[in-house]
Formats: C-alpha cells, structure tokens, sequence
C-alpha cells in the first residue's frame, strides 16, 4: 500500500508520494479508486526504469570510450 | 518563435495567440495575459515598438532529433534529444542521440536538459510517453507548457513527475501523447519553447 496525498491543477488530478528513493506525482486523473494502487505503483516503475536505463547507457557510453 | 513579427505590421491577434489564447477570439491589448508579454500594468501606457518581437517563451532550444533503442524490452525506442549522465547534475553530459542547444534550461537556473523524446510501447508498457528530462533535482513548477515545434504542446498539469537523487534527474511524463517526434523527423532540427 503507497501512501499518496492528493494535488489538483488545472482541472488535472496527481497523487504525490515517495517509492523506490525517489519522488513522485502521477497523474490520476480519470483513473478509479480501485485501480489507483497499482496504477500508481505501475507508472512509477516504469519512470524509475526509464532513468535508470539512460543511467546505465551513461556507463555504457564511458565503458565504450575508455 | 514568437506569433509577433520584428519588424512591419502587428495585429492584435498575434498578440493574442502569443499569449496563449484563440485565433480570432475577443481580446484587448489590455488583458493580463497579452500587457503580460511586455511586462505592463494594467492602464499602462505601451507603444507599438515594445511589441516588436515580444514572447511569452521563457526558454527557446534547438533540438536535432535522433532516436536510439536503450533496451528494446524495458523501454522501447526514444525519438528526439537524448542525453545522459543523469548521476552528475553539474555535467553537461553527452548526447546519446539527437541534441538540444544552448542544452541550458533558463527557468531552472541554467540546469542542463537531459532530453526531450516520445517513447515507444514497450513490453511492460502499451503506453506510449512524452518525457523532459532535467538534471538535478527541482520542484513541480516554473513552466507551463511546452511546444515540441512539431504543433504538439504538452502542458506541465497533464504530466507526471518526478525526482531522483541517484540518477540526479526531473523527470515529466505524459502518457499517450501525440506522436511528436517520428523517424522521418531523424536529422531535423526543430525548435522547442517553453511557457
């Protein structure tokens, strides 16, 4: 279970929370109650592995160069 | 690219449409968002040529798009401006594919951008997904919108957000966005702003 509390902007909905050591804010909006969980969780694992592989590529790049 | 020409004819609908609003609608050169371009109060006196060139872009880069396959499972193919180093704020890394210049980002005090891309669906994902990524760590706020030079904007409110101080990077996120950056664009340069 993720703790999130909620912020409204401009007529868009986020759920603010910390996951993984990092910081997030997924937008909520349209999405139901009982999805939430894994919606949220599920979108911020996605955004952790998309950062996590353009860290690796960064490694890559250096491996390749050195 | 400001809507308002440097030189020649002004009308006040380009005025309009540089402030964010419709084509053709009501409007005065009074109105918050259009005196807002040149920085005047309201009931302010103003001359034609504080118009010339005026924008509400806060930041204007050139981006070459390229596009690169980091992992074909876990994250599909990036189309647009690539860059990683995300472990070092203060680096300016190096481009994996396509590029952004000045690569600063004036509204988060000189941060270097790491990329602009749409995303592709991916085996854990059948999203597709526009990202900003900005290294450092920065708050949710200071833009508002951003025109991929391509007709699409994407405003910061409909997109997800977040930070990492690992990969020491802001990331934004919207699920399903336009195809704004296509494989027949590789090699193009166009030209992003930001609100």
């Amino acid at each position: 279970m993720i703790d999130y509390t909620v912020i409204e902007e401009e007529g868009n909905i986020r759920a603010a929370f910390n996951y993984s050591d990092s910081y997030f804010e997924i937008v909520i909006t349209d999405v139901s109650e009982e999805e939430i969980q894994n919606y949220i969780k599920t979108e911020a694992e996605n955004m952790y592995a998309s950062m996590q592989y353009m860290y690796e590529l960064e490694n890559q790049n250096n491996g390749d160069s050195e | 690219m400001s809507d308002i020409p440097t030189s020649g004819m002004i009308s006040i609908n380009q005025m309009h449409t540089e402030a964010g609003g419709n084509s053709g609608t009501a409007c005065t050169l009074n109105d918050a968002d259009i005196r807002g371009l040149i920085n005047k109060s309201s009931g302010a006196a103003m001359n034609f040529g504080e118009w010339y060139g005026a924008s509400n872009s806060i930041d204007t880069q050139s981006l070459v798009v390229g596009t690169i396959t980091p992992n074909a499972t876990y994250t599909g193919t990036y189309i647009g401006a690539t860059q990683s180093g995300q472990h070092s704020a203060s680096s300016a890394g190096t481009w994996s594919t396509g590029s952004m210049s000045d690569g600063t980002c004036n509204f988060k005090s000189g941060a270097y951008y790491r990329g602009l891309y749409w995303q592709s669906t991916y085996t854990y994902s059948s999203d597709t997904k526009a990202h900003l990524n900005i290294a450092g760590s920065h708050s949710n706020s200071g833009w508002t919108s951003l025109n991929t030079g391509t007709g699409t904007t994407l405003t910061r409110s409909s997109m997800s957000y977040a930070t990492n101080s690992f990969f020491n990077t802001t990331t934004w996120q919207k699920t399903n966005p336009p195809a704004f950056y296509t494989s027949s664009m590789v090699g193009q340069t166009k030209t992003v702003t930001f609100q």
